[in-house]
């Protein structure tokens, strides 16, 4: 199942067992998104006010309906801050307890070829200290199914991030009858060498990639990725633990590093832990740019983590074949089960 | 100039879009570039036509459909298509593509494509220039969308108060990507009261299609916005010949079930048809418009190629 698909199935299914459930957005209704003919009562096409629409789900969370808002890009998200962070993301503990908005943001975020500065913002960080709200940023279709399903139940205020970029991984997975609980994080490799590579969101696949060369070549790093930040504590003591096991920590972002997820991530577990050593890769402190060829050398590629980890572990370098352009722009269209073993 | 001057200025304006738009979609399809593109090819009309009615003097600022605002304006013609595609060599580096269009040169100030963004901006240079004492106009586009964004009653009522010589052109083509205004508009909208009524603009409402229609009433806007002291809107009933964003202009999407009949309505209000009719009223024949239209059609392939041919379309 596709990432999209995946998306699509969970909200769906959300539909189908709450009534209470609602879906908004803008080309919601179109024909062919499959929702209007499904719930012509629970499904709502907006106006272009993406602040009005958004306080009008904010409205219907606070009595009682679970509804959800879909924006296309975190670029027009940005128009309904008050709602998302001021209000939702505020009321629970400034009316005194008792009094959640549980409303759901799905955000389109993220990397698109050709999208330029004003659509492809990666500004996962600015909901971090929004203490109430809980962050989703899925990796994997089954990351993505499971998290809606879950946050669709939950009381507390969600945001969910979706990257385009991961549209179309594809994961076979099992689709569970009830989802109780969702891990803050998902482990992949074998722990041999004492290097873990802590990333989230679209640079998984990449970090796999990366990973793939780099054990054809017996070098056996472990990834951490990230895709739970729950509210009051977005870095679980389970995570800080499993880190601690690792000498040395790479920290992958597509973002750029400056106050951004990773930091954050950094600055709490140097709070925590002893004798580490640290290291990063990540987007230059410049937005997107829209040229493809600008593109392609502004994120982290598999080359860049691969070189970076023999370095790391004073490995003898690797030669490697260029990123191609293409792999570098379009979307990974591969299947990701191989790595859930 | 005389009217029939002005008319063939004008088609020369429209052509030059038509052609370098039609171009970059042919090429974007054969090399499977990867960037965002919002053809205007169908509402030639409104850039045309208010560029025509407006001043050099005054200032222009675009959406993310801005091709046809850039070059009614008299844009740098290669740099937009460097830009386009990619280039570093275009009007913003290539950091920007297709959606960012700037030539300050000709007062094009920008665009931008968050929808609705661009209204209290261009109030802001409207503001500017009214604080320097020039006697110009600002003129930001939108589509009937983004007038549905608060920062478009926010922007008349501010611009209002503050009497800035701010020009809103919506050019009303029905969709917001593929939804149309009846999926979004309370039934009976009428932004004639809201406008003229509610916030005490200048409102006139006029056929996009008509170059004639769409250059005497920003003229008359023109004049009226800055005697008065006070903002205006013209609404420009118009129609998008391509898929909202994409290549793509095929009488496939026109006639999708989301645009309903529209597609006849396209074959007969094509802008540049309904110029021709006007031109032929001041008593040329057709053979000799085909004639022009001709020449023109190859000046600006000609124009698009040799700046295409310049780029590596691998390599940007
Ligand atoms: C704030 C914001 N919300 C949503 C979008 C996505 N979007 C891009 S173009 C578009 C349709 C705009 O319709 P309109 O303003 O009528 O312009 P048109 O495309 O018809 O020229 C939408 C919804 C956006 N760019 N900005
Ligand atoms: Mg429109």
């Amino acid at each position: 199942m596709k990432f999209t698909e995946a998306i699509k199935l969970a909200t769906i299914r959300t539909l189908k067992e709450d009534k209470k459930c609602l879906l908004f957005g803008l080309e919601i209704t179109n024909e062919g998104n499959g929702f209007i003919e499904k719930f012509p009562n629970q499904v709502f096409e907006t106006p272009v006010s993406e602040l009005s629409s958004t306080g009008l789900v904010v409205g219907l969370a606070s009595r009682g309906f679970k509804p959800i808002i879909v924006y296309g890009r975190i670029e027009f998200a940005l128009l309904a801050f008050d709602q998302i962070l001021t209000q939702a993301g505020r009321w629970e503990y400034m009316f005194g307890g008792n009094y959640s908005c549980p409303a759901k943001f799905r955000i389109q975020i993220g990397r698109q070829w050709g999208n330029g500065p004003q659509h492809t913002a990666n500004y996962h960080s600015v909901f971090m200290q929004a203490v109430e709200i809980d962050i989703f940023i899925p990796s994997t279709p089954s990351e993505a199914y499971n998290q809606i399903l879950y946050m669709s139940k939950s009381k507390n205020p969600s945001v969910l991030l979706e990257h385009r970029y991961l549209n179309l991984l594809d994961e076979d997975f099992k689709i569970e009858k009830k989802i109780k609980k969702i891990s803050t994080s998902k482990v992949y490799g074998n722990k041999k060498d004492n290097i873990v590579i802590i990333t989230y969101a679209d640079t998984l696949p990449i970090a796999l990639k990366a990973k793939d060369i780099l054990e054809i070549n017996n070098i056996f790093p472990t990834i951490l990725n990230l895709s739970f930040f729950p509210k009051n504590q977005r870095i679980s003591n389970k995570d800080i633990s499993f880190i601690n096991k690792f000498k040395n920590i790479l920290l992958v972002d597509s973002s750029p590093y400056d106050f951004g997820i990773l930091s954050g991530v950094q600055s709490i577990l140097s709070l925590h832990l002893q004798n580490k050593n640290f290291y990063k890769l990540s987007s230059p402190n410049i937005p997107a740019p829209s040229s493809p060829m600008l593109m392609h050398k502004y994120y982290v590629n598999k080359n860049n983590i691969v070189n970076y980890v023999c370095k790391i572990l004073k490995r003898k370098n690797i030669t490697l074949s260029k990123v191609s352009f293409e792999e570098s722009i379009l979307w990974p269209n591969f299947s990701i089960n191989k790595y859930f073993k | 100039m005389n009217k029939k001057e002005i008319l063939l200025k004008a088609l020369e304006d429209m052509i030059k879009i038509r052609i370098i738009e039609e171009n970059i979609s042919k090429e974007f399809k054969k090399n499977k570039v990867l960037s965002f593109l919002h053809l205007s090819i169908g509402q030639e009309a409104c850039a045309t036509g208010v560029a025509f009615g407006t001043k050099a003097q005054d200032n222009f600022f675009g959406n993310h459909r801005s091709h046809g605002h850039y070059l009614a304006k008299g844009g740098n013609i290669s740099r937009m298509i460097y830009e386009v595609f990619g280039d570093n060599r275009g009007c913003c580096s290539g950091h920007g593509g297709s959606m960012h269009m700037l030539d300050k040169n000709v007062n094009f100030l920008g665009s931008v494509p968050i929808l609705g963004s661009s209204l209290p901006i261009a109030s802001g240079i409207a503001m500017s220039e009214k604080l320097k004492k020039k006697n110009n106009l600002t003129i930001v586009f939108i589509g009937d969308g983004s007038a549905e964004e608060g920062s478009f009653y926010e922007t008349l009522n501010m611009a209002g108060l503050y009497k800035l010589p701010l020009l809103i052109v919506i050019e009303d083509n029905k969709y917001a990507v593929e939804s149309d205004k009846f999926k979004r508009k309370v039934n009976g909208y009428d932004f004639k009261s809201i406008i003229e009524k509610g916030l005490k603009a200048n409102y006139n409402r006029v056929d996009g299609q008509d170059f004639l229609k769409v250059f005497d009433a920003s003229k008359k806007l023109r004049k009226k916005i800055l005697k008065d002291k006070s903002v205006g809107v013209l609404h420009l009933d118009c129609l998008r010949f391509s898929k909202h964003s994409g290549a793509e202009i095929s009488t496939k999407d026109q006639k999708s079930k989301y645009r309903k009949n529209e597609y006849f309505e396209i074959i007969k209000k094509d802008p540049i048809k309904i110029l021709k009719q006007n031109i032929i009223r001041t008593g040329m024949s057709l053979i000799q418009i085909e004639k022009i239209i001709n020449k023109l059609q190859k000046k600006y392939n000609k124009i698009f190629y040799t700046t295409f041919n310049k780029i590596n379309i691998k390599k940007v």
